[in-house]
């Protein structure tokens, strides 16, 4: 409870910030009572604070007024704010300071009001970094979560869409937004995922990657939670029956559950006429497949089955790879480490520098060590071509690369047994996967012919739209019929 | 992970492949072997596989949610100990065959150059692992398996559609009419899949009836694609070849790649691996109905494996021991005495539990 004392107060505040040279205090005297108003300091908009706070309370004139009538007219009828609510205690009265809010206290009242002036410097809605398009919005999600859930809601102007907000982290209070389509979401698997949230045992919250963790099964390689930048993917997920959560802070929204083969589809595949974006998801595949067993079938075809390459081409391999000092596996690997290497370098350095390092070492080092007769030309080929199909399925990028120098040992040093048997136990453990109860590799396996429509080909949307675009039209025939029976 | 469930669609594709490895990785003098008379075969030996799990899918049929362990189990210890270590028995020495027939494959094709012990290692660290990953997820790897094994046959068709010889098939039932009923039931023989089925049934979720004509099916009609393109492109060479289909995959230069017999050697390692863990499952299962009282026990499922692999090396380096074991599996007397036995103990362990509730 508050004290009545105003100064009580304020040392309880003071004492629960530690003294924190942010917090702000402006007394002032109103109908002869003594009021304190607390903010944050950086939190509030001055404006707003100005307009909708220190005017209509310096215009107050009202004779004979009490500390309760006066505390009572300040949340009752003279402050008119979006988002107003009772603070009851210190800590309560700090939390809101610090979440942008101002507090009135008053001298002799045992309640107060904080007043929603919300105003910090965000980033302004950019282009996304990481999930760009050629077709469609422009629009990506920014560090400020009420801004991403108004991104959200202009897409989705419907009471279907649904946002629950939760306080996450037992120091850094991040606030996160749970959003469903309550019409097509599982009850069961908003309600985990929630449950999940509210068990979160970090104190400090700052990135989406810290609480992702959290909502995944725990799979050693892949993530049954996806992440995006764009609104319009985040939406088009919800609308697939996903439960989706925006994280204050992050401009990446989370959603879940996320199956293996959307790492194949794009925003972009549904603009286009229905035969490029089959062709264009066949050619994901296939560049799937090339990055991560390219390279070890190469070393496995060189070290063991040489019968299986074709003479004219074998001739010209057998003659690139006479010239170089190393064993052709020793040579994969340590293409494949540099190419990482260089990889890591591009990735955390400025652009302009990363593009020094891309040139200095894919043309530079790539032409020296092939002319020095250090690697053969076929090699380096091989872990080029490997290297860049890696990219164009972006979200599994590090997993394709750990797959593919797994694959390289097995293929290098066991043959074609070995690349099988590394590649089945790869195929295993994605199998293995659930992502809330929906098999990671379905539509897939378990087989769903109806799904086939929009997993490696894509239908025209007359078509599309004529089908159930939930998740679990892609489960297997059982598990949607459980899930009826889960309904029911 | 151990205790998921899968669908029919998915164990009768798992059971499919396991039945048409045995067709591909066979063991020595286990040829197919030119002639007409090996479609007689084929199509008596699998009529001979459909009746006798006629008894089988009758008790799952009238007995829903009850499997036949499970009911013998429920009514009687000492049958249930019998079955249970008979079931042992026959399961162990079917998973060290289908071992047996992964070295042999991989030693004379992909592997050749390597010791056992590089094998047994690999096949036995991908074994344990499918094990850990249990029935559900081996289901959805035998779809995306089954897969590529479709896409070999397609590749194998349209390479060699040129090199089909249709002159080779002539219009005759027998070629060797004093060997075709022991063809017959070394073919029967092959069919380990009513074991496992048997033990497994409980774990599919719905339609288990559905799970035997699908498997028997599909394996059917693959085996018979296979000896049709044995017949029509190996002809008589067929008789000196232990893996022809190997050899049909060797012989397939796709432009691409001279061979495809990379994909064959993809495709029988996975499914020899596949065929292995389920031997385990069915092991495992057998144990938890007939041993443990309903009880899962998964270290037994992985001391199977081990067991399985270690008979395994034991019957490739002392051939002399397998020699009994394949003439006692090889003749159908332990698949027949299941396929009896176990559904008449299972109906009258059931018809005597609801007269005793009456």
């Amino acid at each position: 409870m508050l004290e009545k004392r105003l100064s009580d107060n304020i040392v309880n505040i003071r004492s629960y910030m530690k003294n924190s040279s942010d917090l702000v205090l402006k007394y002032a005297r109103v109908c002869g009572c003594d009021i304190c108003v607390v903010t944050c300091d950086g939190q509030t908009d001055a404006n707003k604070l100005a307009n909708l706070v220190y005017r209509p309370l310096t215009g107050l004139r009202e004779p004979d007024c009490t500390p309760e009538r006066l505390s009572a007219m300040i949340s009752g009828e003279l402050l008119i704010a979006g988002d107003e609510k009772p603070v009851m205690s210190a800590e309560e009265a700090a939390s809101a300071a610090m979440n942008g809010f101002c507090v009135i206290l008053v001298d002799g009242a045992e309640t107060a009001c904080a007043v929603g002036v919300q105003g910090f410097e965000t980033r302004s809605v950019t282009q996304p970094e990481n999930h760009r398009n050629i077709r469609g919005a422009r629009e990506g999600f920014v560090e400020a979560l009420h801004i991403n859930m108004s991104l959200v809601r202009r897409r989705v102007k419907s009471p279907e869409l649904v946002f629950r907000t939760l306080t996450v982290g037992s120091t850094s209070k991040t606030e996160v937004c749970v959003c469903s389509m309550d019409s097509v979401t599982d009850r069961k698997l908003a309600d985990s995922v929630i449950r999940r949230l509210e068990e979160l045992p970090l104190s400090l919250v700052l990135e989406s990657g810290f609480i992702q963790p959290f909502l995944e099964s725990g799979h050693p390689l892949f993530s049954e939670v996806g992440a995006t930048e764009r609104p319009d993917v985040f939406v088009s997920k919800l609308y697939e029956g996903r439960v989706g959560v925006i994280i204050d802070g992050s401009p990446f929204a989370l959603y879940m559950p996320k199956l293996f083969t959307e790492n194949f589809i794009m925003l972009d595949d549904y603009v286009e006429k229905p035969v490029f974006a089959a062709f264009i998801r066949v050619v994901r595949w296939l560049a799937f497949l090339v990055s991560i067993l390219l390279p070890g079938f190469y070393a496995a075809l060189a070290n063991f089955h040489p019968e299986l390459i074709p003479d004219a081409l074998l001739r010209n391999l057998a003659a690139a790879e006479s010239l170089t000092p190393y064993s052709v596996l020793t040579e994969c690997i340590i293409l494949d480490i540099f190419y990482e290497i260089m990889r890591e370098a591009g990735l955390r350095l400025p652009s302009n520098v990363g593009h020094a390092v891309s040139i200095v070492g894919g043309i530079v080092i790539g032409d020296i060590v092939v002319s020095a007769g250090l690697v053969g030309a076929p090699m380096l080929l091989a872990i080029a071509i490997a290297s860049i199909s890696g990219y164009i399925v972006s979200d599994i990028a590090n997993q394709v690369s750990f797959m593919r120098f797994m694959l390289i040992l097995a293929g290098g040093l066991f043959g074609l047994f070995g690349l099988t048997v590394t590649a089945f136990i790869f195929c295993m453990s994605i199998c293995s996967a659930n992502a809330y109860g929906v098999p990671f590799t379905s539509p897939i396996a378990p087989f769903s012919a109806k799904a086939m429509r929009d997993t490696f080909f894509r239908s025209g949307w007359r078509k599309l739209s004529r089908t159930d675009p939930d998740i679990y039209a892609s489960r297997s025939d059982e598990n949607r019929h459980r899930r009826k029976y889960d309904k029911r | 992970m151990i205790n998921g469930k899968t669908g029919a669609a998915g164990m009768a594709l798992l059971l499919a492949l396991s039945r048409i490895f045995t067709e591909a990785a066979a063991l020595p003098g286990e040829s197919a072997g030119y002639g007409m008379q090996r479609f007689t075969v084929l199509v008596l030996s699998f009529v001979l596989t459909a009746a006798v799990y006629l008894p089988l899918i009758g008790f799952i049929s009238s007995s829903p949610g009850v499997t036949p362990l499970g009911a013998v189990a429920a009514r009687s210890k000492l049958l249930s100990g019998f079955f249970g270590v008979i079931f042992s028995v026959f399961l162990l020495s079917g998973a060290a065959e289908t071992g047996l027939r992964a070295y042999y494959y991989a030693s004379s094709t992909a592997f050749d150059s390597a010791p056992p012990i590089y094998f047994y290692a690999f096949t036995g660290a991908a074994l344990l692992f499918t094990a850990y990953c249990g029935l559900e997820a081996a289901s959805r790897a035998g779809f995306i398996t089954a897969g590529v094994f479709a896409l070999l046959i397609l590749l194998i068709i349209l390479a060699l559609a040129p090199s089909v010889r249709t002159e080779r098939l002539y219009p005759a039932l027998t070629d060797r009419s004093e060997t075709l009923w022991s063809e017959i039931l070394h073919e029967f023989s092959l069919n380990a899949e009513y074991l496992i089925f048997a033990a497994l049934c409980g774990r599919i979720n719905r339609r288990r009836s559905f799970t035997v004509p699908a498997y028997i099916g599909i394996s059917f009609a693959a085996v018979l694609v296979m000896t049709f393109l044995y017949t029509t492109v190996l002809g008589r060479l067929t008789n000196r070849l232990m893996f022809p289909f190997y050899t049909l995959s060797s012989i397939s230069d796709i432009t691409l790649l001279h061979r495809i017999n990379g994909i064959d050697i993809a495709v029988w390692a996975a499914a020899g691996i596949l065929r292995l863990a389920l031997f385990a499952f069915a092991f495992g299962e057998v144990v938890k109905e007939c041993f443990a009282g309903g009880r899962d026990v998964k270290p037994a499922v992985y001391a199977f494996c081990a067991a399985a692999l270690t008979v395994s090396a034991l019957f490739c380096s002392y051939p002399e021991l397998h020699e009994p074991v394949k003439r006692i599996s090889g003749s159908g007397i332990p698949l027949s005495a299941a396929a009896i036995l176990l559904p008449a103990a299972a109906f009258l362990c059931t018809r005597s539990g609801k007269g005793a509730s009456e």
